[in-house]
């Protein structure tokens, strides 16, 4: 199994989630609020081109000419190999867990 | 409408463009200032400005590391197209690694043995202040120079004396060895010379006259692993005195590139002591060296000593003496005679040098051409990946980085091919060097850094024609995008006029060096067998040995004498009676010592007087003159006449023909031979017979019956002949081999570039044979388009060669002449050279069906 950090990892998710809308702007709030972190956009791209070395990714730059003030945005979609990583990441995660119950582990009783 | 204090910060999104690669610059600022339009409506204008800036000073790292991942991504595609083409076409891999393989190995070798020439002599501490005195051109002077010039000046911070006389024998607990590597030297030599001492004190070491300092090869030798210090060796010299030697020092093996070698230093009082000698200013046979205090100028220096020596001391050539710097000692001082080392001529390093590095530019040119030729068949990779967006830039980097592994891939194999020849190389250059690649891995490295830019500089040319193709046309299909060029053209040129150059060059030296070995001497050196006569000498009993040797069939003939005729190499002075001019009565002549037997047994012609007779000579001083001292002397008949000098007065009997008394460098001198039966040390024997083996082992039973503990060393008369033009045969190998070498690349650069012709007018050829022309006919067409080119080439090498070897000959007094037959052949050599290497290429284009070459159109 290939390893990928949880940022990639939470923008594979926030990619899948965001479908058709997955661009910098929209996969940068998905990410921050599932991880409670405020990214810097610079960590994002980065480990966005990282995905997009990996396969895991694919991207489409489209032009907007009239619409939202003549911007471009490079839309980014998960291709199959990224599909099979993020499985393999829940598999994995789920293996960690096996066998321990939700009751054993309370967190209050811990403190 | 926007306000302008909404308009994101200028300077921040420069930064911010500047970090991001071409393609995701527009998307990536979009999303930007997206956000940051979102935060003014939020949170105001402030905020929003401080989130942009911090957003992109936060990120400068990861975008740089970025651009830097992406960069390996290209290269690591870069490398795979690279290795994909170098595979794809095997021929032409393997025809351009080859050649420049071939051509950096030969770099490589030529450039060790360069730096190793060049670095004689630098290692000791105060090189630069280290001189050899001179006399007339003569590396040998006058006994007590050097302790007169540390008495007088106390610019003179050292002087050292050094002699080396030959074979000694040396005994230690009962096993005897001969060494040639004995040297007489001054108690103060290891303050002139920094070599490094293993045992000892440097100060004390030579100061007793039974002092000795011998190197860690010689301790290992006699003493294995015990310690030499104190231990007495026994010494015998000339065959006859000897005496005992305290080893007081251990030397560092003295390193190959030095000027001044040994295995012994012993004190030089001893040898004085030995031969009860008297020092004088007049017998000249040592070296001298000094070292200079610091600031001293030794042009100065010498203007005062000269001054001394006349005035104070009577010398009468005191002009002629000379300070000679040590570090010229080796490459520069070809105009003094008799060295204590090995010597070499700088002309030498410098034609190697410029020929290491025309062989490494023709190997270059190889590549240039056959990568630009072959560009034909990568434009189409080049048009799409132009249309797919890469700059020009890029591809420029791509067909260096193609350079650049296709230069690592041949270092790599010029390696392998290095380590191979290097014995080889090293057998037959002039050096005394050996080279490994190993152990001189610290001069390799700007050996290979240079082959490494030189790859790269050939790989530019290539990158900017392919790079500057227009997709347009390449995509189109017409594959005529490389014109003929002008610059193929005129690199065939090139390569092929220094391939002339070094055919004429070969030839002239091999004549030469055949006209040296084969000239009439004046003497007969054939079935002569040379020795030292030091046992004989030490029973003093030449006449017995020479009749015990005489008792063999085998044995025709036996001479004793101080030189051989090829080597009359000792300069006298004689003074004869002048009734024309009496003060001018003073002649120069080489000198040696003869016996009856000298003259037959070499052949030597007598033109005037008679030759040395046992009933009438017996007891006589009587000399020989040869034909050049006679006619310098300008007498009409010599014979009668008085000689004067050294050794005593002697009559002249007779006169004898010229013969080379000295190599061909110098014309033939004045020479006279003076009887002498019982004192010279050097044994010729004449031999008839088929089995030389067999005679060998009856002399060296006479020999050992006389000396049981000297060996018999023999050599020769013939090789040791060959062995006094070692240079120039070294020479004409090394020149073989570069000679091959370049072929070789001319070759495979013609190969390459006439399949490639060949490949560009396929359709030209079919569509010739097709209206009906002969096999011969398309032949000839490819043919003419190379040849024109090699004959071209002779113009350019013609003149340059000539030039080159009159200066070469010049050395000789007798020479070769530079006849117009060996221009002639060197053309007709290239010529058919370059035909045999087209021929594959063009009779397999010419014998093609035509139906192959047209059935696509």
């Amino acid at each position: 199994m290939n390893i990928i950090t949880r940022l990639e990892e939470a923008i594979l998710i926030a990619i899948w989630r965001l479908e058709d809308n997955a661009y910098g702007v929209t996969i940068n709030k998905q990410v921050s609020k599932s991880l409670k972190k405020k990214y810097s956009m610079g960590a994002l791209y980065f480990a966005l081109d990282q995905l997009l070395r990996k396969d895991y990714v694919t991207k489409n730059v489209k032009c907007f000419y009239h619409e939202k003030g003549g911007r471009s945005r490079t839309y980014y979609s998960l291709t199959k190999k990224g599909k099979k990583a993020l499985h393999e990441v829940k598999a994995y995660q789920k293996s960690l867990w096996e066998g321990i119950s939700e009751l054993a582990f309370d967190v209050k009783d811990s403190k | 409408m926007r306000k302008k204090k909404d308009v994101i910060p200028a300077l921040a999104a420069w930064i911010l463009a500047r970090m991001i690669r071409d393609e995701d610059r527009l998307s990536i600022l979009s999303d930007f200032s997206e956000t940051y339009e979102e935060l003014i409506n939020e949170k105001g204008h402030l905020e929003a400005c401080r989130w942009y800036w911090s957003q992109v000073l936060k990120s400068i790292p990861l975008f740089m590391t970025n651009i830097l991942l992406w960069r390996l991504v290209m290269i690591k595609n870069y490398l795979k197209i690279g290795w994909r083409i170098l595979i794809r076409s095997k021929t032409f891999s393997l025809l351009n690694i080859t050649g420049f393989a071939v051509g950096i190995a030969t770099y490589l070798m030529i450039g060790l043995y360069v730096q190793f020439e060049l670095s004689y002599d630098r290692f000791h501490v105060n090189a630069d202040r280290i001189y050899e005195i001179t006399v007339d051109n003569q590396a040998k002077t006058p006994d007590v120079l050097a302790p007169t010039l540390l008495e007088e000046f106390p610019d003179v911070k050292a002087a050292t004396r050094l002699i080396n006389r030959g074979e000694t024998s040396v005994s230690f607990e009962g096993r005897t060895f001969i060494e040639n590597n004995w040297v007489w030297a001054d108690q103060h030599i290891l303050e002139v010379f920094s070599f490094p001492l293993l045992k000892g004190d440097r100060k004390t070491v030579m100061r007793n006259p039974d002092s000795i300092i011998i190197s860690e090869d010689m301790a290992f030798k006699y003493f294995g692993n015990k310690d030499p210090i104190n231990k007495v060796l026994h010494c015998s010299f000339f065959g006859y005195v000897g005496t005992d030697f305290i080893v007081r020092g251990v030397l560092k093996n003295i390193p190959k590139n030095s000027h001044v070698r040994g295995d012994f230093f012993a004190n030089l009082e001893t040898l004085n002591d030995l031969l009860h000698k008297q020092e004088d200013w007049n017998s000249k046979n040592l070296d001298t060296f000094i070292l200079l205090n610091e600031g001293v100028d030794p042009r100065v220096f010498e203007e005062k000593y000269k001054a001394l020596l006349e005035s104070k001391y009577n010398v009468r050539d005191a002009e002629q003496f000379s300070n000679q710097r040590l570090t010229d000692l080796h490459l520069r001082s070809t105009d003094i005679a008799n060295h204590f080392g090995p010597v070499n001529d700088i002309r030498t390093i410098y034609i190697f040098s410029a020929i290491a590095l025309v062989i490494l530019i023709m190997a270059c040119i190889n590549y240039l051409n056959l990568s630009t030729a072959r560009s034909i068949q990568r434009s189409r990779e080049v048009g799409i990946r132009k249309v797919a967006g890469a700059q020009r830039s890029q591809l420029i980097t791509q067909f260096l980085g193609e350079s650049l592994l296709f230069t690592s891939l041949s270092l790599i194999f010029a390696f392998g091919l290095t380590y191979l020849l290097l014995p080889v190389f090293s057998s037959f250059i002039e050096s005394e060097g050996t080279f490994s690649l190993l152990n001189h891995a610290q001069s390799l490295i700007p050996l290979v850094l240079s082959v490494l830019i030189v790859g790269l500089l050939a790989g530019v040319y290539p990158a900017f024609v392919m790079s500057n193709f227009t997709p347009s046309t390449t995509l189109k299909g017409s594959s005529s995008v490389i014109k003929r060029s002008f610059m193929r053209n005129f690199l065939v040129v090139v390569q092929f006029s220094v391939s002339v150059f070094l055919i004429i060059c070969t030839m002239v030296i091999s004549n030469q060096v055949s006209f040296l070995k084969n000239k009439k001497l004046g003497f007969s050196k054939d079935h002569i067998v040379l020795a030292r006569a030091i046992p004989f000498v030490k029973a003093r009993a030449m006449r017995p040995a020479k009749e015990e040797l005489l008792k063999y069939p085998e044995v025709t003939g036996v001479t004793f004498s101080s030189a051989y005729p090829m080597q009359v190499n000792q300069l006298y002075d004689f003074y004869y009676q002048n009734t024309d001019d009496p003060e001018n009565n003073q002649v120069s002549s080489y000198y040696a010592r003869v016996d009856y037997d000298y003259i037959g047994l070499f052949d030597m012609e007598i033109v005037k007087g008679r030759n040395f007779e046992r009933q009438r000579d017996e007891g006589r001083d009587v000399l020989i003159i040869n034909e050049t001292l006679a006619k310098q002397l300008g007498w009409d008949d010599p014979i009668g006449k008085k000689f004067s000098f050294r050794r005593g007065e002697g009559t002249i009997i007779g006169v004898v023909k010229d013969f080379h008394n000295r190599t061909m460098h110098s014309k033939i001198n004045p020479v006279t031979l003076h009887l002498r039966p019982y004192y010279p040390d050097l044994l010729a024997i004449k031999i008839d017979t088929a089995d030389v083996q067999k005679t060998l082992a009856v002399i060296e039973d006479v020999y050992k019956r006389f000396s049981s503990d000297y060996p018999f060393i023999y050599n020769f008369m013939d090789e040791r002949y060959d062995n006094l033009y070692k240079s120039e045969i070294r020479k004409e190998k090394a020149f073989r081999y570069f000679l091959g070498v370049a072929i070789l690349i001319c070759c495979l650069g013609l190969f390459g570039l006439t399949s490639f012709s060949v490949e560009r007018r396929t359709k030209e050829i079919g569509i010739r044979k097709v209206l009906g022309a002969s096999i011969p006919g398309i032949t000839s067409l490819l043919y003419r388009e190379f040849t024109k080119w090699v004959l071209v080439s002779n113009v350019f090498a013609w003149p340059i060669a000539y030039y080159a070897m009159h200066k070469w000959l010049q050395a000789y007094a007798y020479r070769v002449n530079l006849g117009i037959g060996i221009f002639v052949a060197s053309a007709l050599i290239a010529l058919l050279i370059a035909l045999l290497t087209v021929s594959y290429q063009s009779i397999k284009a010419a014998t093609a069906n035509p139906v192959d070459s047209l059935r696509y159109e």
